[in-house]
């Protein structure tokens, strides 16, 4: 108990004033209270379930059909689509590389800060909050304006495009990935293991490559998992910086061919959705606060 | 720190060697600082000096600046200022209630698949969701039809999916559940001693919502609805996704100014984009000083 001081004392002098409340009395009516589940709260879930599946439901019944039957052939075109492989293949290809470097700079970053540069925090912790007051639509205006088509480092146009893209990705994807391998680390007694490892006669390196990222695992696939399904879902920085991704594409064939459009909208639900659940599977895992993230990016 | 003790007989070794550690281990922050730098600090350094100067001439200037004095060009404000706090109030109040059915239902499968539908849920938006709504509330969505064949002609009553009300209804669908994740920890800290405490002490139900629950989780709702706002506010993948562009909201706005041929002015991008990033700082910033206060009640 965190807050002895209210909670223990007010039922305690409760009691004491009321003596014909037992102990056992307040149990069983606990008890009782725990096993049912109100009517109202199942309405208003059953309710809820009813809301959040209908678009699902809408979007089923339109692109799995021809206008009057049911059929699965606009499914299969939509996946047969050239332009859908080459927008997969390239989102998969920008949210894998974000990924990568994402774990491979913030892991290393996060350590050190929680190690030996503790000063460092507030700075760091600042600096992976900021993509929040700077939404994607803000990171796309100032991204054009430093490396866009009027700018004298023009990478839109050059070779280095994707390079534009996954920096973006990358600070983007800052506040969860920061925030999941930050709360693996904490968990861990980081101090301690890096002494221990550093007595035994381990480089620097060494230890965090074989101590600390083996036990912060579950953060670092937590991690890997925001970031990868951040990337793949991202519509704002790709559509006007001019990259043709998944999302992309799902805008341009819903103008054009809507029941492939709608089919292909489902397919990218589960794609996001398999990320959702397995980042779900692993929370209920790891102790500590849980990283919320939704919302229109 | 609590594990000072315990590191302070080897972290006081031979000076010299932690010296040269600490050259290295600071020469390995370089990627992080660099990648910041360039995609972070550098853009918006230059997105402010930007909204400070003439797109053509490239004088100093603040009449990037001057939609906020002219009601007309304020207008994409209001726009978004009205469809993120409806969202918000709606999202607000509908995910409490079923946070509160879920920590209710006191079963923990419940719970447990609630949780995860939420999440599901909150990450369902943009272009996808966009495209999910039309087939259900577009001119000749599933409930559209459905509705008319009962006898409700929705857009004959005025309702638009491309409207700010039409906006409003798809935003919340992500604001929602969003809601219930902010919303599940504080509900599920709330000890149901305090409850029976203040029921043992003859208070109503109504008098122990009003003198300990609302008390208590004012500030957990209040720092929650921010982030809704905020959310809400900067949106632009489903907006976009609804409409092409063609609904006057800031983010929309902006991307006209830099990807229009006609409306082209990166200036006043840059002047809109500030004024956006500063209604997010208020949001966050209110939410860190809200968290610090509930931390209070609330930790576990």
């Amino acid at each position: 108990m965190n807050n002895p001081s209210i909670t223990g004392e007010a039922t305690e002098a409760a009691i004491a004033i009321l003596p014909g409340v037992h102990a056992r009395d307040r149990a069983a009516r606990g008890t009782g209270r725990t096993r049912r589940t109100p009517v109202w709260a199942t309405v208003v879930l059953v309710v809820a379930a009813v809301y959040f599946l209908l678009p699902l439901y809408a979007t089923a019944a339109f692109g799995f059909s021809t206008g009057k039957h049911f059929t699965l052939q606009p499914l299969f075109d939509g996946l047969a689509d050239e332009g859908f492989h080459s927008s997969l293949y390239l989102s998969v290809l920008y949210s894998v590389v974000t990924t990568i470097l994402a774990l491979a700079v913030v892991a290393p970053t996060a350590y050190l800060v929680e190690l030996r540069f503790p000063r460092l925090r507030a700075t760091v912790e600042f600096l992976t909050i900021l993509p929040f007051v700077i939404p994607p639509i803000i990171m796309a205006v100032g991204l054009s304006v430093v490396y866009g088509i009027n700018s004298p480092v023009n990478l839109i146009a050059s070779d280095w495009a994707p390079v534009l893209l996954i920096g973006g990705y990358f600070v983007l994807t800052l506040p969860f990935t920061f925030r999941a391998i930050d709360n693996a680390l904490r968990a861990v007694d980081v101090r301690m293991l890096s002494e221990a490892a550093a007595s035994l006669g381990a480089s620097p390196t060494r230890t965090f490559l074989r101590v600390i990222v083996p036990s912060i695992s579950l953060g670092l696939v937590s991690a890997a998992l925001l970031a990868f399904t951040t990337a793949m879902g991202e519509f704002t920085l790709a559509s006007l910086l001019g990259y043709a991704t998944f999302p992309v594409y799902l805008l341009n064939i819903n103008g054009y061919q809507p029941r492939e459009g709608e089919a292909l909208v489902l397919v990218s639900f589960f794609i996001t959705w398999a990320g959702v659940i397995a980042l779900a599977v692993i929370a209920r895992k790891t102790p500590g606060t849980q990283i919320v993230r939704g919302g229109s990016m | 720190m609590s594990s000072a003790t315990a590191g302070g007989y080897l972290s006081s070794g031979p000076p010299a060697a932690a010296r040269i550690r600490g050259g290295r281990a600071a020469l390995a922050l370089l990627p992080f600082t660099v990648l910041i730098a360039l995609f972070l600090i550098l853009p918006t350094l230059s997105l402010i000096w930007g909204s400070f100067h003439d797109s053509k001439t490239g004088a100093i200037t603040l009449s990037n600046y001057s939609y906020l004095g002219h009601p007309l060009d304020l207008v994409p404000f209001a726009n978004s200022l009205e469809l993120s706090l409806a969202s918000t109030l709606l999202g607000g109040f509908v995910g409490l209630a079923i946070a509160q059915a879920i920590v209710s239902s006191r079963r923990p499968i419940v719970q447990e698949i609630a949780t995860t539908f939420s999440s599901v849920a909150a990450n369902f938006a943009g272009v996808p969701l966009a495209f999910a709504y039309i087939a259900l509330l577009g001119l000749n969505g599933l409930l559209t039809r459905q509705l008319l064949n009962a006898g409700i002609d929705l857009y004959g009553g005025g309702f638009k999916l491309y409207s700010i009300l039409g906006l409003t209804v798809v935003y919340a669908y992500w604001e929602i559940p969003l809601m219930v994740l902010v919303m599940l920890p504080p509900l599920q800290a709330m000890r149901p001693a305090w409850r029976e405490a203040a029921e043992i002490l003859g208070a109503s139900r109504w008098q122990y919502l009003r003198s300990v629950a609302i008390p208590i989780l004012m500030s957990p709702f209040v720092s929650s609805l921010l982030l809704l706002y905020a959310n809400a506010f900067g949106a632009y993948a489903t907006a976009y996704g609804l409409t092409t562009g063609f609904v006057p909201i800031v983010p929309i706005q902006i991307s006209n100014l830099i990807s229009g041929d006609i409306t082209f002015d990166p200036g006043q991008a840059d002047a809109l984009a500030i004024g956006l990033a500063a209604i997010m700082a208020v949001c966050i910033g209110g939410r860190a000083v809200l968290e610090k206060r509930s931390a209070r009640w609330l930790a576990r």
